[in-house]
């Protein structure tokens, strides 16, 4: 039978027992006039006597017929009937359910941009990174060029292998210089990625060195859409660049680590030297290739050419899925997976608390109808009809408040860090894994807080014989949530702590009135060595010279953002040893600048020029390191050093044998970053080795920030050739360097704080419900000359008697869960823990304040309500 | 005194029905007159109870219905018993019987 005949017949069957029954009803009444009563009273005796004709009808109707469809719809309207009938509830609960999945929603897509699909390209997990592995078992970053051409040639597995190298270009011409990451690529590397050129070609193999691709981005700004742009001739570090072509929009490359999307692409420029590793390799599968057999593949190939010539003797090949090494930080997202589910978790068992409370108002209404034949299975389905409407309205608009929140996200992530700058750059989207994770949600959340109350519902006549029961499974729901909200406030309390522990680093230097920039000189005149030397003497002279700054110094890598090549050294004599370090170049008087202490030795001067004895500081670590007890002034260190000129014939390589006598000794200082130890650092003097760029710190009389205009033209009166980047304060850099850890921070604080509500919600309602239930008990306590604040205290005595549990098990579980994190995302770089312990006492002392004070606040509004309340009314109920 | 009857009716409310119906067939509003009367009074069917039982038997199968007219002229359903109700009917009268006989044994040898 089709539904609708189904329903016809349905209908007809409702009309017929509407006649039996009003039939019924008419005889009775008849009845009645019969025997001397008015019509109007026997109709109303009648009527009276007959109960509801409604109810009636439902009764009749339960009788085990009308299995299906009809009998579906009518447990909706009744559904419906019901939620309009308790308004408060049912805002409540649907607005509970909503946050808990709506924040879900949110997170769950923000990490699937971020973390779990981070690259926009077709299939994009068939791209693997291939790092080489020497014979220590260290994973490279980079291989030379002669490797990268024998894996590319032999390799079957891969469909095709590029390589890249990342690097900041100089550009110039149609309007000021600017410095712009860019990205060196083999001309198979944008097909690899299935991007096409929006205007123009890719590179091809004969084009050589000298074209250049656009980003979309830097066409816009710098171009204007010319779209004539194809074939014009631009700056490139120097040298004349033939655009070939403009990148489409949104054109996706992982950023370098300082978050900078690549702007300008360029050809790989091959170096036949199989010592010199400076390309990193992409493949792309081939399909049905497993990535073990290709790394099996590679492999091979790798231990055949290490007979075609002497280095490098690899010891294999590591092959990591791209989106893997594009974001780090994957311990975070966890962390906020964990934070958001906990929140659902917790909006879960307050609705399950929420709907016992109203099942328990419901007793009689569904006792009478389980009494009257209404039998236990319909009654489990009509009240599990009513969850699946309620977690319906909420998952809408748990939908519509993600929708909501994703935009916001998006503008508030933060967007120079590599983990958020794809959310900042293309915003998050809703899509289809995540609707299917919100229907997955809602699908839980009804199964989860609608069994319990139709399982309790469903045994009518308990609730008949007893009018108070206690019920260990509210006091379990309770204690539960308070567990999970403790221990997510917990979390978001070390991460704070953690946070404020880092802001009081000891960077080692002053950071306060520091004003950085950078300048990134090229073309003919800083070819060269000498060249270089002279502008960055020439720039501090001016620099030093302006009106509000004070001191001005040189360094190569600016402390805290970056740190220049590591390199190794040899200390020569009977035993020769060898070691490494960063090496950074720098201008006389910086550590005098940076407040640094010297602790031996002096700083560099002018007098350290080119022909002069090379000379070199070390930092207290090196020291200690290598001369541990011993005076290292007046040692000798010895290095290799890679020069690379550039010149207008191209750039050439060179090994320059290094010697140099160590002068000066200065304190440590953080160079990589606020939470990374201080690493062994050697400093050179820019007049010996000048470097390719150079940064600058001034020491300002007032306000760094307001200096930049000044710093600005100064260095474009001096060389307007010459781009100058980056001209922020070192308090600016430091903010910035825990922007992403700070915007993590909120997130987790704002799930922390909605836990707490959620659990006070919860305690409320459970608290306001047990009074209610004692309302006559607390009527004739009143009567008897109970004090009010003794019915308060009594009613908070009970209100303790369910938080200490949940207390209990808060503070152990957060000890467990936070012991377990700190060793999951140890050396995580953005949410390790810093300078605080994963049991730290007063986290878990503050988070507990906090929560037991919405509690007991939430407890106590019930109480008082109960203790005013006049003991007469009190009595008069029920 | 209510809840007494309540009590007994949950146990017999099927068997007195099919009762009633199985003289000839009634519609609902008979029956219960028809208990009332045989009853003296003793039970007065609240309609609550009456219809949904009513339901109940002709699900199970044992009541059969139609509708015809009434001695009033007016249309009403008529419920039968089928056999089905019939052998259901005299089995609950002598387990019944029997049980009646059980308990005034018991209630004499107390005496």
């Amino acid at each position: 039978m089709r539904w609708h005949e189904r329903l016809f017949r349905r209908k007809r069957a409702e009309r017929r027992l509407a006649a039996e029954l009003e039939f019924h009803l008419d005889r009775k009444t008849a009845e009645l006039i019969a025997a001397g009563i008015e019509q109007e009273e026997a109709r109303r005796r009648a009527s009276i006597e007959f109960g509801s004709l409604d109810r009636c009808q439902e009764e009749c109707r339960d009788r085990g017929r009308g299995h299906g469809l009809e009998s579906w719809l009518q447990d909706l309207r009744y559904g419906l009937r019901q939620m309009r009938r308790a308004t408060g509830f049912t805002a409540v609960a649907i607005l509970t359910l909503a946050l808990g999945i709506g924040a879900n929603i949110a997170i769950f897509s923000l990490l699937d941009t971020v973390l779990w699909h981070p690259l926009p390209y077709a299939r994009a997990g068939q791209l693997f990174r291939l790092y080489p592995v020497d014979k220590t078992g260290r994973a490279m970053e980079s291989t030379s060029y002669p490797m990268y051409q024998s894996w590319r040639q032999v390799s079957h597995t891969f469909r095709s292998i590029a390589a890249y190298k990342e690097d900041d270009f100089n550009l110039a011409g149609n309007g000021p210089a600017i410095s712009a990451a860019g990205l060196r690529a083999t001309a198979n590397l944008l097909p690899l990625l299935g991007v096409q050129p929006l205007l123009g070609r890719n590179f091809s193999p004969d084009d050589g060195s000298q074209v250049v691709l656009l980003s979309y981005g830097l066409w816009r700004q710098r171009f204007a859409y010319d779209r004539k742009i194809v074939g014009k001739t631009l700056l490139i570090n120097g040298q004349a660049h033939t655009v070939i072509g403009v990148l489409p929009p949104r054109t996706y490359f992982p950023p370098n680590r300082w978050g900078n999307p690549p702007r300008i692409w360029l050809p790989v420029v091959p170096n036949p030297s199989r010592n010199w590793n400076y390309l990193r390799v992409l493949g792309r599968l081939a399909p049905g290739v497993s990535s073990r057999q290709a790394a099996a593949e590679i492999k091979a190939i790798a231990a055949q050419s290490r007979h075609m010539e002497s280095p490098p003797p690899l010891s294999g090949v590591k092959l990591q899925p791209l989106e893997k090494t594009a974001v780090g930080g994957r311990g975070a997202g966890w962390a906020l997976f964990g934070a958001v589910t906990f929140v659902l978790l917790i909006a879960c068992a307050n609705l399950a608390n929420l709907l016992l409370v109203r099942g328990a108002a419901r007793e009689r209404e569904l006792a009478i109808r389980g009494v009257l034949g209404a039998s236990r299975r319909r009654l489990a389905r009509q009240l599990l009809t009513e969850n699946l409407l309620l977690a319906l309205g909420g998952g809408l608009l748990g939908l519509a408040l993600a929708a909501g929140m994703l935009p916001m996200l998006a503008r508030m992530a933060p967007p120079h860090t590599p983990f958020f700058a794809r959310v900042h750059d293309y915003g998050v989207h809703l899509n289809f894994a995540t609707l299917i994770f919100g229907i997955a949600a809602t699908l839980v959340s009804v199964v989860l807080f609608g069994l319990a109350p139709a399982w309790k519902s469903a045994q009518p006549e308990q609730h008949l014989r007893s009018g108070i029961h206690t019920d260990p499974l509210r006091g379990l729901l309770v204690a539960g949530e308070f567990a999970l909200a403790l221990i997510l406030l917990a979390g978001a309390g070390l991460m704070l702590r953690s946070l404020r522990a880092l802001e009081s680093v000891q960077v080692g230097f002053r950071t306060d009135h520091l004003l950085t920039l950078q300048i990134n000189p090229a073309g003919k005149a800083y070819g060269a060595p000498a060249g270089r030397a002279e502008i960055y003497a020439r720039a501090l002279r001016r620099l030093r010279a302006l009106p509000g700054v004070r001191q001005a110094a040189a360094i190569s890598a600016i402390p805290l953002t970056r740190n220049d090549v590591n390199n190794d050294f040899e200390i020569p004599g009977a035993h020769p040893r060898r070691g490494d370090a960063d090496y950074n170049v720098i201008g006389s008087g910086l550590f005098h600048t940076l407040g640094v202490p010297m602790l031996r030795g002096r700083e560099f001067t002018p007098a350290d020029g080119a022909i002069a004895p090379k000379v070199c500081m070390i930092n207290q670590t090196l020291s200690q390191k290598y001369w541990p007890g011993e005076n290292p002034l007046g040692r000798r260190v010895e290095a290799i050093r890679i020069e690379r000129q550039t010149t207008a014939q191209g750039t050439t390589i060179q090994f320059r044998q290094m010697k140099f006598e160590i002068v000066g000794i200065v304190g440590d200082m953080r160079q990589l970053g606020l939470d990374a130890p201080p690493r062994s650092e050697l400093y050179l003097p820019y007049r010996q080795y000048p470097s390719r760029g150079m940064g600058f710190l001034l020491r300002t009389a007032g306000a760094p920030a307001g200096m930049a205009a000044a710093v600005r033209n100064a260095m474009a009166e001096i060389a307007p050739e010459v781009p100058v980047t980056d001209i922020v304060s070192m308090r600016a850099v430091m903010a910035g360097e825990s922007a992403g850890r700070d915007f993590l921070l909120q997130l987790l604080g704002a799930f922390g704080l909605l836990a707490a509500a959620l659990a006070a919600i919860g305690i409320y309602g459970t608290a306001a419900y047990a009074l209610g239930r004692r309302t006559h008990e607390i009527g004739i306590r009143r009567a008897l000359g109970a004090e009010r604040n003794e019915i308060t205290g009594m009613a908070m005595k009970q209100a303790g008697k369910l938080i200490l549990p949940g207390l209990a098990a808060g503070l152990a579980g957060s000890l467990a869960l936070m012991r377990l994190l700190s060793h999951l995302i140890h050396g995580n770089f953005q949410f390790r823990l810093y300078g605080v312990g994963p049991n730290d006492p007063i986290t878990l002392a503050s988070s507990t304040v906090v929560l037991v004070s919405a509690a007991l606040l939430a407890a106590y509004l019930p109480a008082r309500r109960a203790a005013k309340a006049d003991p007469w009314t009190a009595l008069r109920y029920e | 005194m209510v809840d007494d009857r309540i009590e007994l009716l949950k146990g017999t409310l099927d068997m007195l029905i099919l009762k009633a119906v199985a003289m000839q067939p009634m519609h609902g509003y008979a029956i219960a007159l028809r208990l009332g009367q045989l009853s003296r009074d003793f039970f007065q069917l609240q309609q609550g109870t009456l219809y949904p039982a009513l339901h109940r038997l002709e699900d199970r199968g044992l009541l059969r219905s139609k509708w015809y007219e009434s001695e009033t002229g007016r249309e009403a359903k008529f419920y039968a018993l089928t056999r089905k109700g019939r052998r259901h009917l005299e089995a609950e009268m002598y387990n019944w019987q029997r049980m009646i006989k059980a308990v005034a044994l018991v209630l004499r040898a107390a005496d």
